[in-house]
Protein backbone atom coordinates (compact mmCIF):
# COMPACT_ATOMS: atom_id res chain seq x y z
CA UNK A 1 0.00 0.00 0.00
CA UNK A 2 1.38 3.27 -0.46
CA UNK A 3 1.02 6.16 1.85
CA UNK A 4 -2.16 7.82 0.78
CA UNK A 5 -4.31 4.11 0.18
CA UNK A 6 -2.53 3.49 4.29
CA UNK A 7 -3.80 6.35 5.43
CA UNK A 8 -7.16 6.04 4.09
CA UNK A 9 -7.24 2.51 5.51
CA UNK A 10 -5.89 3.72 8.57
CA UNK A 11 -9.01 6.24 8.72
CA UNK A 12 -11.15 3.55 7.94
CA UNK A 13 -9.78 1.00 11.12
CA UNK A 14 -10.58 4.16 13.04
CA UNK A 15 -13.78 4.50 11.81
CA UNK A 16 -15.11 1.06 12.21
CA UNK A 17 -12.89 -0.57 14.41
CA UNK A 18 -15.19 0.07 17.47
CA UNK A 19 -18.37 -1.03 15.33
CA UNK A 20 -17.06 -4.30 14.35
CA UNK A 21 -15.39 -4.97 17.56
CA UNK A 22 -18.90 -4.96 19.22
CA UNK A 23 -20.88 -6.59 16.63
CA UNK A 24 -17.93 -9.54 17.17
CA UNK A 25 -18.42 -9.16 20.56
CA UNK A 26 -22.48 -9.70 20.41
CA UNK A 27 -21.26 -12.82 18.05
CA UNK A 28 -19.13 -14.30 20.50
CA UNK A 29 -19.72 -13.43 23.87
CA UNK A 30 -15.57 -12.71 25.16
CA UNK A 31 -13.15 -10.42 23.77
CA UNK A 32 -10.83 -12.82 22.87
CA UNK A 33 -12.77 -14.29 20.10
CA UNK A 34 -14.14 -10.79 19.19
CA UNK A 35 -10.78 -9.18 18.83
CA UNK A 36 -9.34 -12.62 16.44
CA UNK A 37 -12.48 -12.18 14.29
CA UNK A 38 -12.16 -8.30 13.87
CA UNK A 39 -8.63 -8.62 13.48
CA UNK A 40 -9.09 -11.27 10.71
CA UNK A 41 -12.08 -8.99 9.24
CA UNK A 42 -10.12 -6.17 8.87
CA UNK A 43 -6.55 -7.51 7.82
CA UNK A 44 -9.00 -9.07 4.88
CA UNK A 45 -10.04 -5.70 4.02
CA UNK A 46 -6.79 -4.02 4.47
CA UNK A 47 -5.10 -6.77 1.87
CA UNK A 48 -7.92 -5.52 -0.70
CA UNK A 49 -7.46 -2.33 0.28
CA UNK A 50 -6.76 -0.93 -2.90
CA UNK A 51 -9.89 -2.53 -4.43
CA UNK A 52 -12.47 -1.79 -1.37
CA UNK A 53 -11.73 1.52 -0.29
CA UNK A 54 -13.95 3.15 -3.69
CA UNK A 55 -16.53 1.07 -3.07
CA UNK A 56 -18.45 0.30 0.08
CA UNK A 57 -15.89 -1.42 2.40
CA UNK A 58 -17.63 -0.73 5.69
CA UNK A 59 -20.37 -2.62 4.45
CA UNK A 60 -18.20 -5.37 3.28
CA UNK A 61 -16.21 -5.63 6.15
CA UNK A 62 -19.99 -6.04 7.97
CA UNK A 63 -20.51 -9.38 5.58
CA UNK A 64 -16.79 -10.87 5.98
CA UNK A 65 -16.96 -10.62 9.72
CA UNK A 66 -20.37 -12.17 9.86
CA UNK A 67 -19.60 -15.10 7.32
CA UNK A 68 -15.98 -15.42 9.18
CA UNK A 69 -17.82 -15.97 12.12
CA UNK A 70 -20.22 -18.84 10.86
CA UNK A 71 -17.24 -20.65 8.91
CA UNK A 72 -15.25 -20.86 12.01
CA UNK A 73 -18.00 -21.92 14.42
CA UNK A 74 -19.02 -24.48 12.21
CA UNK A 75 -15.24 -25.45 11.72
CA UNK A 76 -15.02 -26.02 15.78
CA UNK A 77 -17.64 -28.06 15.55
CA UNK A 78 -16.15 -30.61 13.26
CA UNK A 79 -13.02 -30.44 15.63
CA UNK A 80 -12.94 -30.97 19.63
CA UNK A 81 -15.24 -28.00 20.61
CA UNK A 82 -14.46 -25.57 22.67
CA UNK A 83 -10.19 -26.22 22.25
CA UNK A 84 -9.12 -23.43 24.21
CA UNK A 85 -5.64 -22.38 24.03
CA UNK A 86 -3.14 -20.16 25.42
CA UNK A 87 -3.28 -16.74 24.04
CA UNK A 88 -2.08 -13.06 24.95
CA UNK A 89 -4.13 -10.81 26.02
CA UNK A 90 -5.93 -8.98 23.31
CA UNK A 91 -6.35 -5.41 22.75
CA UNK A 92 -9.64 -5.12 24.16
CA UNK A 93 -10.84 -3.68 27.13
CA UNK A 94 -15.16 -3.33 28.19
CA UNK A 95 -16.22 -0.08 28.96
CA UNK A 96 -18.86 -1.40 31.39
CA UNK A 97 -19.65 -4.60 33.64
CA UNK A 98 -20.47 -7.01 31.10
CA UNK A 99 -24.53 -8.83 31.19
CA UNK A 100 -23.14 -12.16 32.02
CA UNK A 101 -26.55 -13.38 32.01
CA UNK A 102 -27.28 -11.70 28.71
CA UNK A 103 -24.44 -13.27 27.05
CA UNK A 104 -24.92 -16.54 28.64
CA UNK A 105 -28.90 -16.49 27.65
CA UNK A 106 -27.43 -15.20 23.74
CA UNK A 107 -24.99 -18.84 24.11
CA UNK A 108 -28.08 -20.91 24.23
CA UNK A 109 -28.84 -19.87 20.77
CA UNK A 110 -28.04 -22.02 17.87
CA UNK A 111 -25.13 -19.91 15.67
CA UNK A 112 -27.85 -18.93 13.23
CA UNK A 113 -30.43 -17.91 15.78
CA UNK A 114 -27.79 -15.95 17.53
CA UNK A 115 -26.32 -14.41 14.16
CA UNK A 116 -30.03 -13.19 12.85
CA UNK A 117 -30.93 -11.79 16.40
CA UNK A 118 -27.66 -9.77 16.40
CA UNK A 119 -27.56 -8.44 12.91
CA UNK A 120 -31.37 -7.11 13.97
CA UNK A 121 -30.48 -5.47 17.10
CA UNK A 122 -26.60 -4.73 16.94
CA UNK A 123 -26.29 -4.63 13.19
CA UNK A 124 -29.26 -2.98 12.55
CA UNK A 125 -30.38 -4.99 9.45
CA UNK A 126 -34.00 -5.52 8.24
CA UNK A 127 -35.01 -8.99 7.47
CA UNK A 128 -33.64 -8.61 3.52
CA UNK A 129 -30.11 -7.33 5.26
CA UNK A 130 -29.91 -10.16 7.56
CA UNK A 131 -30.60 -12.66 4.53
CA UNK A 132 -28.14 -11.49 2.23
CA UNK A 133 -25.59 -11.03 5.08
CA UNK A 134 -26.26 -14.55 6.40
CA UNK A 135 -26.60 -16.03 2.46
CA UNK A 136 -29.36 -17.42 3.47
CA UNK A 137 -33.56 -16.66 1.85
CA UNK A 138 -35.47 -14.16 3.05
CA UNK A 139 -37.84 -17.13 4.89
CA UNK A 140 -34.76 -19.24 6.47
CA UNK A 141 -33.53 -15.81 7.91
CA UNK A 142 -36.99 -14.83 9.20
CA UNK A 143 -37.03 -18.40 10.86
CA UNK A 144 -34.00 -17.80 12.72
CA UNK A 145 -34.61 -14.42 13.74
CA UNK A 146 -38.39 -15.84 15.41
CA UNK A 147 -36.91 -18.94 17.08
CA UNK A 148 -33.99 -17.32 18.25
CA UNK A 149 -36.07 -13.96 19.69
CA UNK A 150 -38.28 -17.14 21.33
CA UNK A 151 -35.40 -18.76 23.05
CA UNK A 152 -34.40 -15.39 24.49
CA UNK A 153 -37.69 -14.18 25.55
CA UNK A 154 -38.28 -17.77 26.93
CA UNK A 155 -35.10 -17.43 28.77
CA UNK A 156 -35.77 -14.17 29.91
CA UNK A 157 -39.52 -14.66 31.28
CA UNK A 158 -39.72 -12.66 34.03
CA UNK A 159 -41.24 -15.44 36.15
CA UNK A 160 -37.61 -16.99 36.02
CA UNK A 161 -35.25 -15.51 39.00
CA UNK A 162 -32.56 -13.93 36.82
CA UNK A 163 -29.99 -11.09 38.04
CA UNK A 164 -31.11 -7.70 36.71
CA UNK A 165 -29.45 -6.03 34.10
CA UNK A 166 -26.78 -3.76 35.43
CA UNK A 167 -28.20 -0.14 35.44
CA UNK A 168 -31.44 -1.07 35.40
CA UNK A 169 -33.72 0.68 37.93
CA UNK B 1 -40.04 -1.39 32.47
CA UNK B 2 -41.76 -3.60 30.16
CA UNK B 3 -40.22 -6.73 28.68
CA UNK B 4 -39.73 -5.52 25.21
CA UNK B 5 -37.96 -2.68 26.72
CA UNK B 6 -35.57 -4.27 28.94
CA UNK B 7 -34.61 -6.66 25.99
CA UNK B 8 -33.96 -3.51 23.41
CA UNK B 9 -31.98 -1.78 26.49
CA UNK B 10 -29.91 -5.12 27.02
CA UNK B 11 -29.12 -5.17 23.09
CA UNK B 12 -28.47 -1.32 23.48
CA UNK B 13 -26.24 -2.14 26.15
CA UNK B 14 -24.22 -4.38 23.83
CA UNK B 15 -23.54 -2.17 20.83
CA UNK B 16 -20.67 -0.38 23.18
CA UNK B 17 -20.24 -3.18 25.31
CA UNK B 18 -16.18 -3.07 24.53
CA UNK B 19 -13.91 -0.84 22.79
CA UNK B 20 -10.33 -1.92 21.35
CA UNK B 21 -7.26 -0.48 23.62
CA UNK B 22 -4.40 1.91 21.96
CA UNK B 23 -2.40 -0.44 20.37
CA UNK B 24 -5.30 -2.28 18.38
CA UNK B 25 -4.90 -0.44 15.49
CA UNK B 26 -1.28 -1.39 15.03
CA UNK B 27 -1.90 -5.08 15.93
CA UNK B 28 -4.36 -4.77 12.61
CA UNK B 29 -1.78 -3.43 10.42
CA UNK B 30 0.77 -6.20 11.68
CA UNK B 31 -2.01 -8.75 10.77
CA UNK B 32 -2.89 -6.75 6.95
CA UNK B 33 1.34 -7.26 6.07
CA UNK B 34 1.36 -10.81 7.08
CA UNK B 35 -1.85 -11.60 5.06
CA UNK B 36 -0.44 -9.76 2.15
CA UNK B 37 2.80 -11.98 2.21
CA UNK B 38 0.31 -14.80 2.13
CA UNK B 39 -0.10 -16.69 -0.91
CA UNK B 40 -4.06 -16.74 -1.77
CA UNK B 41 -4.49 -20.30 -1.83
CA UNK B 42 -2.09 -23.04 -0.87
CA UNK B 43 -1.89 -26.20 -2.58
CA UNK B 44 0.60 -25.41 -5.17
CA UNK B 45 -1.91 -26.23 -8.08
CA UNK B 46 -4.07 -23.20 -7.67
CA UNK B 47 -3.66 -20.74 -10.36
CA UNK B 48 -5.90 -18.41 -9.54
CA UNK B 49 -8.87 -16.70 -7.61
CA UNK B 50 -11.09 -18.83 -9.92
CA UNK B 51 -9.84 -21.67 -8.99
CA UNK B 52 -10.05 -21.09 -5.78
CA UNK B 53 -13.87 -20.38 -5.88
CA UNK B 54 -13.91 -23.46 -7.75
CA UNK B 55 -12.37 -25.40 -4.37
CA UNK B 56 -14.66 -23.59 -2.49
CA UNK B 57 -18.29 -24.78 -3.97
CA UNK B 58 -16.57 -27.86 -3.68
CA UNK B 59 -15.51 -27.80 -0.05
CA UNK B 60 -18.14 -25.72 1.78
CA UNK B 61 -21.18 -27.20 -0.31
CA UNK B 62 -23.69 -26.44 2.94
CA UNK B 63 -22.54 -23.25 5.01
CA UNK B 64 -25.26 -21.48 2.60
CA UNK B 65 -22.44 -18.97 1.92
CA UNK B 66 -23.81 -18.10 -2.19
CA UNK B 67 -27.19 -15.92 -2.06
CA UNK B 68 -28.60 -15.28 -5.38
CA UNK B 69 -28.48 -12.13 -5.93
CA UNK B 70 -26.90 -10.29 -8.74
CA UNK B 71 -25.62 -7.51 -6.31
CA UNK B 72 -24.14 -9.28 -4.02
CA UNK B 73 -22.30 -12.00 -6.73
CA UNK B 74 -19.05 -9.95 -6.44
CA UNK B 75 -18.85 -10.10 -2.62
CA UNK B 76 -19.94 -13.69 -2.37
CA UNK B 77 -17.50 -14.94 -4.68
CA UNK B 78 -14.88 -13.02 -3.01
CA UNK B 79 -15.50 -13.89 1.05
CA UNK B 80 -16.46 -17.47 -0.20
CA UNK B 81 -12.86 -17.78 -1.18
CA UNK B 82 -11.15 -16.39 1.41
CA UNK B 83 -13.24 -19.42 3.68
CA UNK B 84 -11.66 -21.53 0.98
CA UNK B 85 -8.27 -20.60 1.53
CA UNK B 86 -8.80 -20.79 5.05
CA UNK B 87 -9.97 -24.25 4.54
CA UNK B 88 -6.97 -25.42 2.50
CA UNK B 89 -4.38 -23.34 4.79
CA UNK B 90 -5.85 -24.54 7.89
CA UNK B 91 -2.59 -22.69 9.82
CA UNK B 92 -5.17 -20.32 11.85
CA UNK B 93 -5.71 -21.98 15.20
CA UNK B 94 -9.06 -22.58 16.65
CA UNK B 95 -9.99 -20.72 19.41
CA UNK B 96 -12.28 -20.99 22.50
CA UNK B 97 -15.52 -19.69 20.90
CA UNK B 98 -18.55 -20.28 23.48
CA UNK B 99 -19.36 -23.88 23.54
CA UNK B 100 -21.80 -24.84 20.68
CA UNK B 101 -24.02 -27.45 20.34
CA UNK B 102 -24.16 -29.93 17.02
CA UNK B 103 -27.22 -28.92 14.88
CA UNK B 104 -27.18 -32.06 13.24
CA UNK B 105 -27.31 -29.99 10.07
CA UNK B 106 -24.58 -31.86 7.88
CA UNK B 107 -23.10 -35.27 7.31
CA UNK B 108 -20.41 -34.86 9.45
CA UNK B 109 -21.96 -33.95 12.74
CA UNK B 110 -23.86 -37.15 11.70
CA UNK B 111 -20.93 -38.98 11.46
CA UNK B 112 -18.97 -37.89 14.78
CA UNK B 113 -22.19 -37.43 16.76
CA UNK B 114 -25.04 -39.92 16.26
CA UNK B 115 -24.61 -42.94 18.87
CA UNK B 116 -27.65 -44.58 16.88
CA UNK B 117 -30.79 -43.76 13.78
CA UNK B 118 -33.95 -44.51 14.53
CA UNK B 119 -36.84 -44.64 12.90
CA UNK B 120 -39.81 -43.34 14.71
CA UNK B 121 -43.16 -42.91 14.23
CA UNK B 122 -45.36 -40.08 15.52
CA UNK B 123 -48.98 -40.87 16.64
CA UNK B 124 -51.37 -39.25 18.95
CA UNK B 125 -50.10 -40.23 22.40
CA UNK B 126 -47.17 -38.38 23.73
CA UNK B 127 -45.32 -41.36 22.36
CA UNK B 128 -43.22 -41.69 19.00
CA UNK B 129 -42.72 -45.27 18.42
CA UNK B 130 -39.92 -46.49 17.19
CA UNK B 131 -40.22 -49.02 14.59
CA UNK B 132 -36.74 -49.42 13.77
CA UNK B 133 -33.01 -49.01 14.81
CA UNK B 134 -31.28 -48.74 11.21
CA UNK B 135 -27.89 -48.11 12.40
CA UNK B 136 -25.82 -47.53 15.98
CA UNK B 137 -22.22 -46.97 16.56
CA UNK B 138 -20.09 -49.63 16.94
CA UNK B 139 -17.05 -47.81 18.54
CA UNK B 140 -18.37 -46.31 21.62
CA UNK B 141 -16.54 -46.73 24.57
CA UNK B 142 -18.75 -44.49 26.11
CA UNK B 143 -22.16 -44.81 24.85
CA UNK B 144 -24.72 -47.41 24.82
CA UNK B 145 -25.64 -47.58 21.66
CA UNK B 146 -25.74 -51.42 21.05
CA UNK B 147 -28.25 -51.64 23.87
CA UNK B 148 -30.35 -48.71 22.86
CA UNK B 149 -33.53 -50.18 23.49
CA UNK B 150 -35.99 -47.14 23.65
CA UNK B 151 -39.24 -48.38 22.25
CA UNK B 152 -40.04 -44.64 22.10
CA UNK B 153 -39.60 -41.18 22.47
CA UNK B 154 -41.42 -38.93 24.53
CA UNK B 155 -42.79 -35.94 22.79
CA UNK B 156 -45.21 -33.04 24.18
CA UNK B 157 -48.45 -31.89 23.19
CA UNK B 158 -47.39 -29.91 20.87
CA UNK B 159 -45.27 -32.66 18.87
CA UNK B 160 -41.58 -31.44 20.49
CA UNK B 161 -39.55 -34.21 20.88
CA UNK B 162 -38.65 -34.07 24.68
CA UNK B 163 -34.94 -34.92 24.63
CA UNK B 164 -33.04 -31.91 25.26
CA UNK B 165 -30.42 -31.59 23.47
CA UNK B 166 -26.69 -30.97 24.61
CA UNK B 167 -26.77 -27.51 26.44
CA UNK B 168 -30.31 -28.92 27.80
CA UNK B 169 -32.27 -26.44 25.90
CA UNK B 170 -35.72 -27.69 24.36
CA UNK B 171 -35.61 -29.09 20.82
CA UNK B 172 -37.17 -27.07 17.77
CA UNK B 173 -38.35 -29.75 15.77
CA UNK B 174 -42.08 -31.28 15.76
CA UNK B 175 -43.24 -34.51 14.70
CA UNK B 176 -46.77 -34.50 13.13
CA UNK B 177 -48.87 -36.90 13.91
CA UNK B 178 -49.07 -40.03 11.32
CA UNK B 179 -45.90 -39.10 10.46
CA UNK B 180 -42.73 -40.86 10.10
CA UNK B 181 -39.35 -39.70 10.86
CA UNK B 182 -35.18 -41.02 10.88
CA UNK B 183 -33.71 -39.26 14.13
CA UNK B 184 -30.15 -38.87 15.26
CA UNK B 185 -29.96 -39.63 18.81
CA UNK B 186 -26.53 -39.20 21.13
CA UNK B 187 -25.97 -40.60 24.21
CA UNK B 188 -24.56 -37.79 26.56
CA UNK B 189 -22.69 -38.80 29.22
CA UNK B 190 -22.38 -35.31 30.42
CA UNK B 191 -24.76 -32.74 30.27
CA UNK B 192 -24.72 -29.44 30.59
CA UNK B 193 -27.17 -28.92 31.90
CA UNK B 194 -26.31 -31.39 35.22
CA UNK B 195 -29.00 -33.85 33.78
CA UNK B 196 -28.43 -37.68 34.41
CA UNK B 197 -26.40 -39.20 31.67
CA UNK B 198 -28.93 -40.05 28.93
CA UNK B 199 -30.38 -39.90 24.97
CA UNK B 200 -30.31 -36.72 23.49
CA UNK B 201 -31.77 -35.13 19.98
CA UNK B 202 -28.11 -34.71 18.22
CA UNK B 203 -29.62 -31.36 17.42
CA UNK B 204 -32.20 -29.34 15.69
CA UNK B 205 -31.99 -30.37 12.27
CA UNK B 206 -31.34 -34.33 13.55
CA UNK B 207 -34.99 -35.09 12.38
CA UNK B 208 -35.68 -35.79 8.74
CA UNK B 209 -39.13 -36.82 7.15
CA UNK B 210 -39.37 -40.21 5.85
CA UNK B 211 -41.82 -41.85 4.05
CA UNK B 212 -42.43 -44.84 1.42
CA UNK B 213 -39.03 -46.01 2.61
CA UNK B 214 -36.99 -43.39 1.95
CA UNK B 215 -36.05 -39.75 3.50
CA UNK B 216 -37.94 -36.79 2.15
CA UNK B 217 -36.62 -33.39 2.09
CA UNK B 218 -36.72 -30.12 0.03
CA UNK B 219 -33.54 -30.34 -0.97
CA UNK B 220 -32.65 -31.44 -3.77
CA UNK B 221 -30.45 -35.49 -3.68
CA UNK B 222 -26.41 -35.21 -3.28
CA UNK B 223 -26.24 -38.58 -3.22
CA UNK B 224 -27.56 -41.85 -3.97
CA UNK B 225 -26.71 -45.22 -2.45
CA UNK B 226 -24.26 -45.74 -5.30
CA UNK B 227 -22.85 -42.25 -5.01
CA UNK B 228 -19.48 -41.57 -4.19
CA UNK B 229 -19.69 -40.41 -0.28
CA UNK B 230 -21.07 -37.00 0.79
CA UNK B 231 -19.12 -34.26 1.87
CA UNK B 232 -18.58 -33.85 5.28
CA UNK B 233 -20.02 -30.57 5.44
CA UNK B 234 -22.89 -31.43 2.93
CA UNK B 235 -26.58 -30.75 4.47
CA UNK B 236 -27.64 -34.49 5.59
CA UNK B 237 -30.75 -33.45 4.23
CA UNK B 238 -29.92 -33.22 0.96
CA UNK B 239 -27.20 -35.88 1.42
CA UNK B 240 -29.74 -38.27 2.48
CA UNK B 241 -32.78 -37.59 0.35
CA UNK B 242 -34.21 -40.74 -1.01
CA UNK B 243 -32.14 -43.17 0.81
CA UNK B 244 -33.72 -45.80 2.89
CA UNK B 245 -32.64 -45.61 6.71
CA UNK B 246 -30.93 -48.68 6.17
CA UNK B 247 -28.79 -46.72 3.22
CA UNK B 248 -28.26 -44.15 5.54
CA UNK B 249 -26.48 -46.08 8.27
CA UNK B 250 -24.43 -47.57 5.78
CA UNK B 251 -23.44 -44.22 4.39
CA UNK B 252 -22.59 -43.12 7.98
CA UNK B 253 -20.59 -46.69 8.92
CA UNK B 254 -18.10 -45.50 5.56
CA UNK B 255 -18.03 -41.99 6.00
CA UNK B 256 -16.59 -42.98 9.79
CA UNK B 257 -14.29 -45.36 8.63
CA UNK B 258 -13.20 -43.21 4.80
CA UNK B 259 -12.15 -40.07 7.02
CA UNK B 260 -11.35 -41.97 10.15
CA UNK B 261 -13.56 -39.86 12.29
CA UNK B 262 -13.99 -40.25 15.77
CA UNK B 263 -16.82 -39.51 17.86
CA UNK B 264 -17.23 -35.89 19.01
CA UNK B 265 -16.42 -35.34 22.56
CA UNK B 266 -19.11 -34.21 24.68
CA UNK B 267 -20.20 -30.54 24.79
CA UNK B 268 -19.61 -30.35 28.31
CA UNK B 269 -17.15 -33.10 28.98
Amino acid sequence: MDGAREAQFAEFVDTELTRLLNLAFALTGNHHDAWDLTQETLARVGARWSRLKDSNPGGYAHTVLVRLNIDRVRRLRRETLGVLVDRPAPPVASLAEVDEFFLSVLATLSPSQRTAVVLRFIGDRDLQGIADEMGCSLGTAKSHLSRGMARIRERLDPDETRPARQGTP
Amino acid sequence: MSDERDLRDRFDALRTAVAPLEDAPASIERAVVRRRRRPLAVGGGLAGAAAVTAVALALLPGLGMFPGGAGTASMTTEATSESATDTLEADAPSYGFVPVEMSGETVGEWAAGADVLVVVGADDEALATVSDVPWRRTTTPDSPAGSFDLAALPIGADGQILLSTALGTSPEPTLAPGSDYLVALRWELVRCDGAAPGWILLGDDAVLRYADGGVLSDSAPSSTADAPLPDLDAPAAAAFVGLTADDVGGILSSVIDTHGIERARGLCQ
